[in-house]
């Protein structure tokens, strides 16, 4: 009997992956474990295995499919088993809404007496572009055709032309002119792309909607004043530095985000009661009946990435020495922007660190990351060493005065930097 | 005697003049024309018109000659040189008349006679009396140029273009000295008449102003049909008084050898008509610079793009305002002036375009033709264009093979960049009627893709003109 490869869920969190490469051919000859396919999901690209012996018998999942989890991606048959011709393999999703995909997709079926593999259709891969026709604007623009093929190698606008030709007709002659003086590159549209999310980007855009839609954010702003932990830091770093040249230095410079982590660590072991999340009873619920108490200070730290941004996660922070937490979160930026995460390194976490202070950003406002109830957004330290912070919380979870103490927390470990360091 | 007054008065009742006339009327202008010979001028009745119903003799004698080859007994008995020149003058005359009337159709008056400037906005015409204008239209023409004592005309044994198109009788030798348009023209007539002709030409090709490939092979043919041609040559001592000579012939130095013909002509050229005018003199102005008047350079009037002369009120068009020295483009500069007389004498209309210059079709009517607009190639690649080129050849078109004509080519020179048309030249026959379709392209600023998207008809010697522009491409079909 056949056997169907379905498209596997490959993190708690996906429910539909985009096919980004068959590994194998039609008519290759698979062992259990074998990688057949690799799948971007919302988090990274992973690979699908073969649970079981057989030869690829025919791929319905084409390139750069969004396929969702339990839809049927490949045919497995035995070494001698002949297939009845027109077979469909049979997805088990989760919704029975959701039409099986085989119907639409390209198919390519190896013939028995042809072991040779036949070319899976392959569509161009992601991100597709499509060319939306120029829209014209306004009335019908005149112009030879010369003038037009001129303005179209130049970019040149031909709305903003005036013609010298018979009756107002642009000519060749109007657009070497207006380039000449330079007024032709003034108004250049370009026609709109439409670029195809990728999986990672419609997971941000689903949740971010969401937290922002249903989670009743409010914001609280403090200043830290940073003088004595930039002293202290470049202290560290100085016996960091002499440490490291030494056989089995590690590198480690901490930076002022670790300081960060490890005061938010640190608050929010003093205040339990804000380490914390809305537990909202379903899936879909809205009206929770419990609030969750972490047992642990996780913090999740936004990494941007190519095509969007992840949180990895610094578990335990608040136990976790300083120089510990910097070569931690190091290695967990490294491997995010490499794409290498594995889902426990991302996935939960207590509390969320967004900074944005390399780029010069003096303060800004996050979005919450539930089911997390607060999120810290960190701007640019001025030249006087005061840093702008701006919790968003929660409401349902903490209110004013317990978002105030832990900001006030957070901002009081910033301030006596000698306690990060021996406060754990 | 009363002062007629006129609110366009043109001198000169050409190609130039009368068109300008009729625009001019039409524009609502009171207009006169002042004429002192035939009304179309030398084009009309000394130079295009009369000259192709004599190359159309030579084409018939041509096709008689190779009725055979078409299974028809036709005889050739000869020719009565002096009907060939009447039908001629025929043609010419009935042109002239049908100028005669459009001036009436217009409400032109035409007055008879010749016209000098007697005040700023005055005329006099010998025989008419004073006239009157608010604008004057110089439109005066050319004639054959001579170079004085050494390339002379006598009229008689040598020739300009004027004699050698009613001469009493068929000569038996010829010199045409100069290979552009007119001598080529009328040393292919002669020979078809089975005249012995010889054609100099000082540069080193004939039709210089043509495509180098195509000027060679012209030489080809013309070679072929029995025309002596010597490029580069040196022409001196050109006379009909050789003492000891007996008075009936030509003599003449060729690059140092001495050669004697019944007959020359002259066709070196024209030089513009503006002597007798009395064309009022710049004055010194404020500046310290002339100011107003009509100036001459080298025997042209000097014009602007409206062609104003320096005074404002007086223009200039055709010949007389200089190269390039053609009917078409007489008229439509013509036509040109007389709407910007009444642009800013009415406030009517619009400022009219100003002609381009690069898309003149040139046109010679020999056997082959030869028609030509545009950059030839060694000026495009000159000019620093990166070009492609197309070339299309008779002998593999169904309509020239059925007429008999599988001599010539059509050949496109485009941008390669840009695809504009850059020039375009035809070698053969019809070559001048062709030519249009590429001038109307250039006009227009029609690329490749357009002459490719046009469906041309079949089977016509206008499909050449497709299959040149797709050759440039590299995907000629029918070659």
């Amino acid at each position: 009997m056949p056997i169907d490869v379905l498209m596997p869920q490959l993190s708690p969190t996906m429910t539909e992956g985009r096919l980004a490469k068959w590994v194998k051919k039609i008519g290759d000859k698979i062992s259990a474990g074998d990688v057949l396919a690799e799948v971007e999901t919302d988090k990274a690209t992973m690979e699908v295995e073969a649970s079981d012996d057989g030869i690829l018998h025919l791929i319905v999942g084409e390139i750069g499919a969004d396929l969702p989890v339990g839809a049927p991606i490949a045919v497995l048959r035995g070494k001698d088993e002949s297939v009845a011709e027109g077979y469909m393999p049979k997805g088990r999703l989760a919704s029975s809404a959701v039409s099986a995909p085989a119907s639409q997709a390209a198919v390519s079926i190896a013939a028995p007496v042809q072991p040779v593999a036949q070319p899976v259709v392959v569509v161009p891969a992601v991100p597709v572009v499509v060319q939306p026709a120029v829209v014209s604007v306004g009335r019908r623009v005149k112009a030879s055709p010369l003038a037009k093929r001129l303005a179209a190698q130049k970019g040149v606008d031909l709305a903003g032309i005036a013609g010298s030709g018979p009756a107002g007709r642009i000519v060749a002659a109007d657009i070497e002119n207006a380039q000449a003086s330079g007024g032709a590159r003034r108004v250049v549209r370009k026609p709109d792309a439409v670029v195809k999310l990728t999986p990672m980007r419609k997971a941000i855009a689903a949740r971010l909607t969401a937290a922002k839609q249903s989670v009743p954010h409010f914001y609280l702003k403090r200043s830290a004043d940073l003088s004595r932990l930039m002293a202290m830091r470049a202290e560290l770093n100085e016996y960091l530095g002499t440490r490291n040249q030494e056989p089995g230095g590690q590198g480690v410079k901490i930076s002022v985000n670790d300081l960060i982590i490890k005061a938010s660590a640190l608050a929010l072991r003093d205040y339990p009661a804000a380490n914390a999340a809305w537990n909202p009873g379903s899936v879909s619920g809205a009206s929770g009946d419990s609030v969750v108490q972490w047992g642990n200070v996780d913090i999740a730290v936004a990494v941007a990435i190519e095509g969007g941004l992840i949180t990895p996660i610094v578990a335990n922070a608040d136990q976790k020495a300083v120089t510990a937490i910097s070569s931690e979160m190091k290695q967990l930026a490294a491997d995010a922007r490499a794409g290498k995460l594995k889902p426990a390194q991302y996935e939960g976490g207590s509390f969320s660190i967004s900074n944005l202070g390399m780029y010069g950003i003096e303060e800004f406002s996050a979005i919450i990351n539930p089911p997390q109830a607060a999120i810290l957004a960190v701007g640019a330290a001025d030249k006087a060493n005061i840093l702008r912070l701006t919790l968003s919380v929660d409401h349902r979870v903490i209110d004013g005065a317990l978002g105030a103490e832990l900001l006030a927390a957070i901002c009081g470990y910033l301030e006596k930097p000698s306690v990060l360091i021996v406060g754990s | 005697m009363d002062v007629r007054k006129f609110d366009v008065v043109v001198i000169g009742g050409g190609p130039g003049g009368y068109v300008c006339a009729i625009r001019a009327a039409q524009l609502g202008f009171k207009v006169a024309v002042i004429e002192r010979e035939a009304l179309g001028g030398v084009c009309l009745n000394w130079g295009c018109i009369p000259t192709k119903a004599l190359l159309r003799a030579a084409e018939i004698r041509r096709l008689v000659a190779h009725a055979d080859e078409f299974g028809l007994k036709v005889e050739d008995k000869g020719f009565d040189f002096a009907k060939v020149i009447a039908r001629s003058r025929e043609v010419a005359g009935k042109l002239s008349k049908g100028v005669e009337f459009l001036m009436k159709k217009n409400k032109i008056e035409v007055l008879r006679g010749e016209a000098a400037f007697s005040g700023d906005k005055e005329l006099e015409v010998r025989g008419v009396g004073k006239v009157a204008f608010d604008y004057a239209v110089i439109a005066t023409g050319a004639r054959a140029k001579q170079i004085k004592g050494v390339l002379e005309a006598d009229g008689k044994l040598i020739w300009t273009a004027r004699e050698a198109m009613v001469p009493p009788e068929m000569p038996a030798s010829l010199l045409v000295v100069g290979g552009g348009a007119i001598g080529v023209e009328f040393a292919s007539f002669y020979a078809a008449l089975g005249c012995k002709v010889t054609l100099v030409e000082a540069q080193g090709r004939i039709v210089p102003a043509e495509d180098e490939e195509i000027s060679a092979l012209l030489k080809k043919e013309l070679e072929k049909a029995g025309i002596e041609i010597v490029v580069g040559a040196k022409v001196e001592s050109l006379g009909s008084q050789e003492p000891g000579a007996r008075n009936q012939d030509v003599s003449v130095v060729i690059n140092g050898e001495k050669r004697r013909f019944a007959r020359a002509i002259l066709a070196i050229g024209v030089v513009g008509n503006v002597e007798g005018l009395n064309l009022p003199a710049p004055k010194m102005g404020h500046s310290g610079k002339a100011e107003g008047g009509v100036v001459v350079e080298k025997a042209a009037i000097v014009v602007d793009d409206f062609y104003r002369t320096a005074s404002p009120h007086i223009y200039a068009i055709g010949d007389v305002a200089g190269a390039p020295w053609l009917a078409h483009v007489a008229s439509h500069e013509g036509v040109i002036a007389a709407e910007h007389m009444a642009f800013v004498a009415k406030k009517a209309g619009h400022l009219p375009h100003p002609l381009r210059y690069d898309n003149i079709p040139g046109c010679t009517y020999c056997m082959p033709q030869v028609a030509s607009t545009g950059l030839t190639e060694a000026v495009a690649v000159a000019a620093g264009r990166k070009i492609k080129v197309g070339r299309y050849a008779y002998q593999a078109n169904g309509k020239a093979l059925a007429l008999g004509e599988p001599t010539g080519m059509v050949k496109v020179i485009f941008d390669a960049a840009t695809g504009e048309l850059l020039g375009a030249h035809i070698l053969g026959a019809e070559a001048t009627e062709m030519i249009s379709t590429f001038v109307l392209g250039r006009s227009v600023e029609a690329v490749e893709a357009d002459f490719i998207h046009a469906c041309l008809p079949h089977p016509t010697l206008s499909e050449m003109m497709g299959e040149a522009v797709l050759s440039a491409e590299g995907r000629v079909i029918n070659a």
